[in-house]
Parts: C-alpha cells; sequence; structure tokens
C-alpha cells in the first residue's frame, strides 16, 4: 500500500468520523440520563437537511445553527413522548427516525420551499485549512474541517461535562438511581429533558458535518444508519466518551477503508463494490458480537423518572 | 376507539402539515381517500398492497410480544425475495403445485435465518436487536445490489439493460385476481396467517413461552424456560413471515423481478401496523389494510395534487406517538418501566 493512500485513508477517517463522534456524544448524554436514544439517527437526518437547506441560501453558519435547532426540537420531541406521555423509549425513537426521514424526503421534493430543487446541491467547499492543526506526512497536507475539530472538542467537553461539573453527576445519576435524585430534590424529568435536547442538537450537527462537510449535498436517508452505527459505538465504548470515540474512529475506519481499497485497481476489481459498501455494517456487528456480552448500561435506563 | 383518536390527532396534524407547506390540505387528503377507497378496483388494490404489509405486521407483532423489536422488516424481506428469485430462476422448469410451495418456504427460510442471526445475537451474545437488524438490514440491500449487478451479478439478467433479476419460472407466478391491480393470489395465504399467528400466541406452547418471556423474563426462567432459545426462535418465526411476505411480492407482482428498491419501505411499515394493531394479529390486519390504503392513496395524491407522497411516512410517524401514548398499559415494550423501588428513596421522605 503506498504512502498517498494510507495517508487518503487516515484522513478520510478523521472526516468520516466526525458525524459518527457527534451522534455517539449525543447519546451518551441521553442514555446516561436514562432515555434510550435510537432517535440519533433521525435527528442526524433531520440535522443533515436543515443544514444543508438553510446554508444553502443563508450560508453555512446559519445552516450549521438551523441544523442545532431542528435536532433541538426532535430532542424535546423525544424527551416529551418519553417523559412526559410515557412512550417506550423505542417506539419514540422509531417514530421520530420515520418521521425525520419522511420530513426531510418531503421537503426535498418540494422545489416551492427548498429554493430551486438544483440549490440544495451545491454549497461552497467549507473545509478551512488550520495550519497548526494539519498533521504531515511526507510533505503532504491534510486539511481537516472545522467539524472535526469540533468533533474533539465535543469529546473533551461532554468527558469534562460527565466526570467534573455537579450538571454532569445529575445526568449520571438521573441514568443510574432516579430515585436518589428526587430524593436528594433534583427534578428527574428536567435533568433528562435536558440532556436529551442538548443531545438532539449535537447529534444534528453530526448529521450537518455529513451534508455540509462532507457530501455537499442532500440525498433521501443519506445518513444510511449512522445513528445505530454511533449508538453501537456508545456500547462498544461502554458509555464513556472516551471509549465511544476510539470506537467511532474504528467504525469511519472501516468506512475509510473500504472506500480507499476500492480505487487499488487489483483489490477494486476482485472484490465486488457492494460487498465492501458493507464493510462498516459488518464491522458493526461484528464488533457488537465481541463486545456486548460484558457490557452493561446506566442502571435506570428506560425507567420513569417519576 | 382509541385507535381512532390517535388517527384523527394524526390526521388533524397532517393536515395543519400540508397547509403549512403550501398545499391544499382538504383536496390532498379527498383525492387520497378517492384513490384509496373510491372505486372497487381501488380495493382490490388496496388489498394486494395489504397482502405482504400483513405478513410483515403480524411478523414485528409476534416479535413484540416476547419483548423483541424486529426492525430488520426491509432486510427479511429483500432476502426472501432473492431467495424465491434465485430458486424461482433455477427451477423454472417445475410444475406450479411443486415450484410454489417451494418458493414460499425457501423465502420463509431465508427470512428467518436472516432474522435468526439477529436473534442468536441478542440470546448469545446480547446485542441489542434493533442495531443489529438495522445493519443486516443494510447488509441485505448491498447483497441484492450486488446479485443484480450489470456486469458481475449472478442473478442479473444479461439480455436486460437495467439492473434487474433473472425471469422465474412462469409455474412459480402467482395469478393475478384483478386485472391491473397488485391483487394476487397470494392474498389467500396472507390472510391465512392471520387467524394462524393468534393460535399460535393464545393456544401454542411456543405462544405461551413468547408471552410468557415477553411479560415476565424473570417469571419465565422460574417456569424453566430458556429464555435465550425462546428469544432466536421467535426472531426466526417473525423474519420468515417477512422473507416469506418478499418471496410472495416478488412471485406476485408483475413483472416478477427483483431490481433495486424492492422492499420500498415496507418494513418499516410493518412497525407503524403492528403498533396501531396492538399484539393483536387481528389489529394487525386492519392496521395493515389501512398503511395499504395509506399507500396507494398517497401515490395517487402525488400524481393529482403534487403532494409529495412521503407525507404517508411523516403520518406515520405521528400516529405512532398518538397511538402508544396513552395506552397499550399491559404491554410493557411500549411503555417505559415504573421506577424499581428503592425503599432507601422512600424513607428520605420521597421528595419530588
Amino acid at each position: 500500500m503506498n504512502t498517498a493512500l494510507l495517508i487518503g485513508i487516515i484522513a478520510f477517517t478523521l472526516r468520516a468520523s466526525s458525524p459518527l463522534i457527534y451522534a455517539a456524544m449525543a447519546g451518551i448524554l441521553s442514555e446516561r440520563s436514562g432515555v434510550v436514544n435510537i432517535a440519533l439517527e433521525g435527528m442526524m437526518l433531520i440535522g443533515a437537511f436543515t443544514g444543508l437547506a438553510v446554508g444553502a441560501t443563508h450560508g453555512a453558519p446559519a445552516g450549521v445553527m438551523a441544523a442545532l435547532v431542528s435536532g433541538a426540537l426532535l430532542g424535546l420531541l423525544h424527551a416529551t413522548t418519553t417523559q412526559k406521555m410515557r412512550v417506550g423509549d423505542i417506539v419514540s425513537g422509531v417514530a421520530i427516525n420515520i418521521l425525520a426521514l419522511g420530513l426531510t424526503s418531503y421537503f426535498s421534493r418540494i422545489p416551492a420551499l427548498s429554493g430551486a430543487a438544483g440549490a440544495v446541491i451545491g454549497v461552497p467547499e467549507w473545509s478551512v485549512t488550520l495550519p497548526l492543526w494539519i498533521p504531515s506526512f511526507g510533505g503532504l497536507k491534510v486539511s481537516q474541517s472545522p467539524f472535526t475539530i469540533g468533533a474533539w472538542l465535543c469529546v473533551l467537553s461532554v468527558a469534562y461535562f460527565l466526570w467534573r461539573t455537579p450538571w454532569g453527576l445529575r445526568v449520571t445519576a438521573a441514568g443510574e438511581n432516579p430515585a436518589a435524585l428526587k430524593a436528594a430534590g433534583v427534578n428527574v424529568v428536567r435533568v433528562r429533558f435536558g440532556a436529551v435536547i442538548v443531545g438532539g442538537a449535537l447529534a444534528a450537527l453530526g448529521g450537518a458535518q455529513l451534508s455540509l462537510g462532507l457530501v455537499h449535498n442532500f440525498t433521501e436517508n443519506m445518513t444510511a444508519g449512522r445513528g445505530y452505527i454511533a449508538l453501537a459505538a456508545v456500547v462498544f465504548g461502554r458509555w464513556r466518551p472516551g471509549g465511544a470515540f476510539a470506537a467511532c474512529l474504528f467504525f469511519a475506519f472501516a468506512d475509510a477503508l473500504q472506500s480507499g481499497l476500492q480505487v487499488i485497481p487489483s483489490i477494486g476489481e476482485r472484490i465486488p463494490t457492494e460487498f465492501m459498501a458493507m464493510l462498516p455494517y459488518v464491522a458493526t456487528l461484528i464488533a457488537l458480537v465481541f463486545f456486548s456480552r460484558q457490557v452493561r448500561g446506566p442502571g435506570a435506563l428506560n425507567q420513569s423518572g417519576d | 376507539m382509541r385507535i381512532l383518536y390517535a388517527a384523527l390527532i394524526g390526521l388533524g396534524l397532517g393536515a395543519l402539515f400540508i397547509t403549512v407547506t403550501g398545499y391544499n390540505a382538504w383536496e390532498a387528503y379527498r383525492t387520497m381517500f378517492v384513490e384509496a377507497a373510491g372505486t372497487p378496483v381501488a380495493w382490490a388494490d388496496v388489498l394486494g398492497k395489504a397482502t405482504p404489509l400483513v405478513l410483515l405486521g403480524l411478523g414485528v407483532t409476534i416479535a413484540f410480544r416476547a419483548g423483541l423489536f424486529n426492525i430488520g422488516g426491509e432486510g427479511q424481506f429483500t432476502v426472501g425475495a432473492l431467495a424465491a428469485s434465485a430458486l424461482g430462476h433455477a427451477l423454472s422448469g417445475w410444475p406450479a403445485f411443486l415450484l410454489i410451495p417451494a418458493l414460499f418456504i425457501s423465502g420463509a427460510l431465508a427470512g428467518g435465518l436472516w432474522a435468526g442471526l439477529a436473534g442468536w445475537m441478542k440470546a448469545k451474545r446480547n446485542v441489542h436487536e434493533v442495531v443489529s437488524t438495522i445493519m443486516l438490514n443494510y447488509i441485505a440491500l448491498g447483497l441484492g445490489t450486488y446479485l443484480i449487478n450489470i456486469r458481475y451479478g449472478p442473478l442479473h439478467d444479461s439480455s436486460a439493460m437495467n439492473p434487474q433479476s433473472l425471469p422465474i419460472g412462469s409455474g412459480g407466478i402467482l395469478p393475478t385476481l384483478v386485472s391491473r391491480t397488485d391483487l394476487h393470489a397470494g392474498v389467500f395465504l396472507a390472510m391465512l396467517f392471520v387467524p394462524v399467528a393468534a393460535w399460535i400466541l393464545r393456544k401454542s406452547v411456543f405462544g405461551y413461552e413468547i408471552r410468557l418471556v415477553g411479560l415476565n423474563p424473570i417469571a419465565a426462567k422460574t417456569y424453566g424456560i430458556n429464555e435465550g432459545s425462546v428469544i432466536w426462535r421467535t426472531m426466526a418465526f417473525s423474519g420468515a413471515l417477512a422473507g416469506l411476505a418478499g418471496a410472495m411480492e416478488l412471485m406476485g407482482i408483475y413483472p416478477y423481478l427483483f431490481k433495486n428498491g424492492f422492499s420500498a419501505g415496507r418494513g418499516f411499515d410493518a412497525i407503524t401496523i403492528a403498533l396501531m394493531g396492538g399484539g393483536s394479529p387481528l389489529g394487525t390486519l386492519f392496521a395493515a389494510l389501512f398503511l395499504g390504503a395509506l399507500r396507494l392513496g398517497s401515490s395517487g395524491m402525488e400524481t393529482i395534487t403534487g403532494v409529495p407522497n412521503e407525507l404517508s411516512l411523516v403520518l406515520q410517524g405521528i400516529l405512532i406517538i398518538a397511538v402508544t401514548a396513552p395506552a397499550l398499559a399491559n404491554l410493557k415494550l411500549f411503555r417505559r418501566r415504573a421506577p424499581e423501588q428503592n425503599p432507601n428513596a422512600i424513607e428520605a421522605g420521597g421528595a419530588s
């Protein structure tokens, strides 16, 4: 394997990992507070859509803001259904995923709303080259999107928040022992609302990175299971930010490997692209088969908070 | 009654949504209704559209009863259709009375294996079935695309320009009952599974095990039921129904070929159907008919009024929440668990 390809794969791993990282941090916040969150997929998808749709007309920063808001709204919905309306976490998550798929596909097909249908496509390149952060390998420069750096900061912030702040302690307590937290005079439901809403915004940011930063386009169901892969990364990383971060890198590496290997003629011609494209999903399954057995999630997952 | 409220809430919010997005909600709904229920031909078509949905919905319902969330209907449906497509071509000389059952069985086996794998992962390896079945969906999708790839797909019909499968033997084709609709003879088998599923759940040992594991796994263990075995058997059975639906769809709908996008989101419709059906096979039948009508109506609505048919997905999302919110109290899967009683907390005063 030549150096350029190797560097390409590493660079792609970093890029492809950031949507997963945002979503995984969202999953950690939500699940640590006691709410199962398979709605990550829908939150990413709506972030990918609003980020691009608003970004195309009002510029990328506005797009990112819009994505954050759309994700937070879905988070609010998930928190309301699970904490106030007593819908099961997984049912609510499935409903939100179907809703997000419907909303984004619906809107992306209404010409009047997305401007011209063509305007949704073709947001200008938003990858900024930050000299300080660029790893240089053999004279080759690799530019990373600010989203990627943001994702690393996000891991550090979530870790700091969970382990070092009183609010983080409340989130973990809401997921481990809501009764004790309640006895201490804290409103468990409110803590969970906060965690799920912030998580929604984060997951949507991951989706916006996918559409604005990585693909520069929106296609129907473009997240293609990444929300669920991020959830697998949370389990794999045992609900810890650092562990989930490593897992995201691993899954993104599988993704980078499949697109990298397809470029090599000797491999690309022998193994059908369809099998290569399965790699991230197969890697996720295998990882879960080998590492799910001994793990235990937060104690009060899917339990009522009042 | 509850379903009625939920449907009203869903349609009401949907109307608001259509209006906000710049269309005429009344016109959209009216067209949808006329397209789905206006003529006897439309009724036949709804029944045809509901045929795979009944089987898929029953599969999800049975898994629900064991406390399992099979959201891999898309993948199981796809591998079922692929198996029937491959075998239907290989055995194209067989007469109908042999080929039709063979293809049904192949589809059910493929779907059962696909979901059984997720069941095994859950039972033996503690892998949550929600994640594993979704991953298996994408793997099945890739498998289908590979098999009919124009350049090297082993199932691809080299005389066709498009990625599509080789034709199946004429003995494997299910006769159409009403011309220019999706209603084919498979509907009888699909409908037969409604009482069969009800019988399995209520009267059989397997059904008893399913219900006990779903309601109270600890009690099930006390009764000497092997939870892991029930889990993978339930998943396999659930997937077999989805695989059968896939095979039936391939054998019953012109041009009897596998193409990309074959499952067309019906594996996800099945979740809405099972939730609306509230865990009962009869309820599942009605919900499948409703979703079949929604599918037919929304595509007619798009053609005539221009409202994107993805509206049906938006409606489904709202419906699921509306249906599950206040009720289904006896199925713990649908609801959040009550907090585990912590005696210390109660003694501490239980301040709220």
